[in-house]
C-alpha cells in the first residue's frame, strides 16, 4: 500500500510539473507539448486506427522474429553446448558476431532483401538469436557435473539424460538469454523502423519528427513503454518467478 | 572366531580379553555380493598423474553394512564412483553378483557427498525421478515415492522445492530417492558430514533402522570413526593417498547399538588411534 501510494504520488507530481512547465510558455509547443495534447493525440491516433495499425505491424514483426530466434537459437545453443567440435567452430563464430550491434546488419540486410519485411525480420533475428544461443550454450555447458552423475546413477542416459537433467538444469540461464534476446530484438526493430522501414511504431516516431509533431512523438514513446512493460509482465516475470520458486531466491 | 578380528595382514591389535569375548561370532553363511579385485585408479590432471586408489581388494557380503574411513583425498569417493560405474578402473575389476528381483530397478546407487537433488523438481518428483526414467506409471511411482518419503519422515514436505529444505532433510530425501530404486548395493558418500551432531546421530539411527528393515547391502564412507563403529558390521580403514586398504575391523555388536556401550567406545578408541597414526604418517610423508 505504502509503496503504491509513493509511486502514485511521484508520478502525479511528475505530470503536474510537466503541465506547469508546458504552460509556462518558456518553450514552444513543438519542443514541449502539454500532457493533455499528448493525451488527445493518443486518443485520436488510436481512435482513427492509425496507431493500432502501427502497433499491430510492429508486434507482428517482433513476434515473428523472436519466435524464429527462439526456434533456432535454443536448439543451436544446445548443440554447441554439447558438441565440442561445433562449439569450437560455429560457437566461436557466434561469439564474434555478438560483438556486432545488430543494427549494423541493416545495410547488408537491405542489399540482400530490399526494402521489405524480410529485411527487418533479418535484423530482428540477428538481434535476438545470438543472445539466446549463447545463453543456452553456456547454460548447457555449465550444468553441475554432480547433477549429470546423479542422473546417470538413477538410470538416465543419452537423450533422456539431456531432456530430463541437462535441459532443466540449464533453464535459469536460458530464461536470462530469452529476456536479453527480447530486449535486443525490440531495440533492433525500433532502430530498423526509424531508419528505413515503412509502417510500424518506429516509423510513426519518425513521421512525428518530420511534422514537428512532438505530441505524436511522445505519444508513441508511451506506447513503446507500455508494450515493453506488458511483455515483461506477461512473459518474463512469470518465467523468472518459476525459476525463483524452484531454485530459491539467489538465482536470476 | 571371535567378534573382533583383524582380517588383514597388518599389525596385531592387542585387545583386552574381556573386549574380545564380548563380541558375537560372525555368520559365515551369507552370500557374496560384491568383489573388488585389485582395483587401481589414476587421474590425469594438469599437475601430473594422481594415483587415487592403489590395488584395492575387498569382498562384501549380501546385507552387510560396510563402513570405509580414511583421510581426506584417499580415494573414498573415487571407490564409490567406480563401484557405481560412473567411472572405470584403470586396473582390476569390480564384480557384482546380482539376484533376480523384480522390484529392483538398478544395481548400484550413490547418495552423494554433496546434495545432488534436482532443484527444478519437488521433493516428491525427485524421489520419483529414477522410477519415471525406468518407465514406471505415474500412479505407481507417486505411491512408491510417497512410501519412501514416509520412511524418512518427510511426507509432509512432498511438494516443497529443494531449497526449502534444511541440510538434514535434503540428505533424507536423497536417501529416499536412492532407496525407492531398491538398489542391490547402496553407496553412501559421507551423507551426514555437513550436519550438526544431533541431526547426524538422529539420521544414523534412522539409517540403521531402515537398513535392518530392508536388509540392503550398504557401503558407507565417513570421516567419523564413531559413526562408522555405530553403523558398520565392518570398518575398513584406508591409508592416505594413494588409497589402500590399511586395516579391517569386524564389529559384531548387537543392534540397535547404544552409544554408551563400553565396547563401542573401546572400538572407537582403537580405530581412532590407528587412524591418527596413519594421518601422522601421511603428514610426515608430505613434509619429509
Ligand atoms: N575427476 C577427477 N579428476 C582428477 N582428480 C581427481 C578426480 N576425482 C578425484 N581426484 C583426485 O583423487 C584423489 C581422491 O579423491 P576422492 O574424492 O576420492 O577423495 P576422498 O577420499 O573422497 O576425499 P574426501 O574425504 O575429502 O571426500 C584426490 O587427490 C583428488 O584430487
Ligand atoms: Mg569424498
Amino acid at each position: 500500500m505504502g509503496s503504491t501510494a509513493k509511486k502514485g504520488g511521484f508520478f502525479l507530481l511528475l505530470i503536474l510539473t510537466w503541465y506547469a512547465l508546458a504552460h509556462s510558455g518558456w518553450w514552444p509547443e513543438y519542443m514541449l507539448p502539454a500532457p493533455e495534447a499528448v493525451c488527445r493525440n493518443l486518443v485520436n491516433g488510436i481512435g482513427s486506427g492509425r496507431y493500432l495499425m502501427a502497433i499491430a505491424v510492429s508486434i507482428r514483426r517482433i513476434l515473428l522474429g523472436y519466435l524464429i530466434s527462439l526456434g533456432v537459437g535454443i536448439p543451436l545453443g544446445m548443440l554447441t553446448g554439447r558438441l565440442k567440435w561445433l562449439d569450437e567452430t560455429v560457437g566461436s563464430l557466434l561469439l564474434g558476431f555478438q560483438a556486432l550491434p545488430s543494427i549494423a546488419w541493416l545495410p547488408l540486410s537491405l542489399l540482400w532483401f530490399g526494402l521489405s519485411e524480410k529485411a527487418i525480420l533479418f535484423v530482428v533475428i540477428m538481434g535476438a538469436l545470438l543472445s539466446i544461443t549463447l545463453a543456452t550454450n553456456s547454460g548447457v555447458k555449465n550444468v553441475p557435473p554432480l547433477y549429470i552423475r546423479a542422473g546417470k546413477n538413477l538410470g538416465a542416459k543419452g537423450k533422456t539424460l539431456f531432456t530430463q537433467v541437462i535441459l532443466p538444469a540449464a533453464f535459469p540461464s536460458i530464461v536470462i538469454g530469452m529476456k536479453q534476446g527480447w530486449s535486443f530484438a525490440w531495440r533492433s526493430l525500433m532502430a530498423g523502423e526509424l531508419l528505413f522501414i515503412n509502417l510500424g511504431l518506429g516509423h510513426l516516431l519518425m513521421i512525428g519528427r518530420e511534422l514537428n509533431d512532438m505530441a505524436q512523438v511522445i505519444a508513441v514513446m508511451f506506447i513503446l513503454i507500455v508494450i515493453g512493460l506488458l511483455f515483461d509482465r506477461l512473459l518474463f516475470s512469470r518465467l523468472e518467478a518459476v525459476v525463483r520458486r524452484r531454485w530459491g531466491f539467489d538465482q536470476v | 572366531m571371535n567378534g573382533l578380528q583383524i582380517l588383514k595382514d597388518t599389525a596385531v591389535v592387542d585387545l583386552e580379553q574381556n573386549l574380545r569375548t564380548k563380541f558375537l561370532s560372525i555368520p559365515e553363511n551369507t552370500r557374496l555380493k560384491l568383489e573388488i579385485k585389485d582395483v587401481s585408479k589414476t587421474f590425469n590432471t594438469r599437475d601430473g598423474r594422481i594415483c587415487a586408489l592403489n590395488r584395492i581388494n575387498l569382498t562384501i557380503k549380501e546385507g552387510e553394512f560396510t563402513c570405509v574411513v580414511g583421510p581426506s583425498g584417499c580415494g573414498k569417493s573415487t571407490l564409490l564412483h567406480l563401484i557405481a560405474e560412473l567411472e572405470a578402473p584403470d586396473k582390476g575389476e569390480i564384480i557384482l553378483y546380482s539376484t533376480e528381483d523384480e522390484g529392483r530397478l538398478v544395481e548400484r546407487l550413490i547418495v552423494f557427498q554433496e546434495s545432488a537433488l534436482f532443484p527444478w523438481l519437488t521433493v516428491l518428483e525427485n524421489v520419483a525421478f529414477g522410477l519415471r526414467i525406468k518407465g514406471m506409471r505415474y500412479r505407481e511411482r507417486v505411491e512408491r515415492a510417497m512410501d519412501y518419503l514416509h520412511l524418512v519422515r518427510l511426507s509432509k514436505f512432498a511438494h516443497c522445492y529443494i531449497h526449502e529444505l534444511s541440510g538434514g532433510m535434503k540428505q533424507r530425501v536423497a536417501l529416499a530417492r536412492a532407496l525407492a530404486m531398491n538398489p542391490e548395493v547402496l553407496l553412501m558418500d559421507e551423507p551426514f558430514a555437513a550436519l550438526d551432531i544431533q541431526t547426524r546421530e538422529n539420521l544414523s539411527r534412522e539409517l540403521e533402522e531402515i537398513w535392518s528393515k530392508t536388509g540392503k547391502t550398504i557401503i558407507f564412507v565417513t570421516h567419523n570413526v564413531e559413526e562408522a563403529v555405530t553403523l558398520g558390521d565392518r570398518v575398513i580403514l584406508f591409508s592416505g593417498r594413494p588409497g589402500t586398504v590399511q586395516k579391517e575391523y569386524r564389529l559384531n555388536l548387537s543392534r540397535p547399538r547404544q552409544r554408551e556401550n563400553p565396547l563401542l567406545k573401546e572400538m572407537i578408541n582403537l580405530i581412532s588411534n590407528d587412524f591418527k597414526r596413519l594421518d601422522g604418517a601421511s603428514i610426515n610423508e608430505a613434509t619429509g
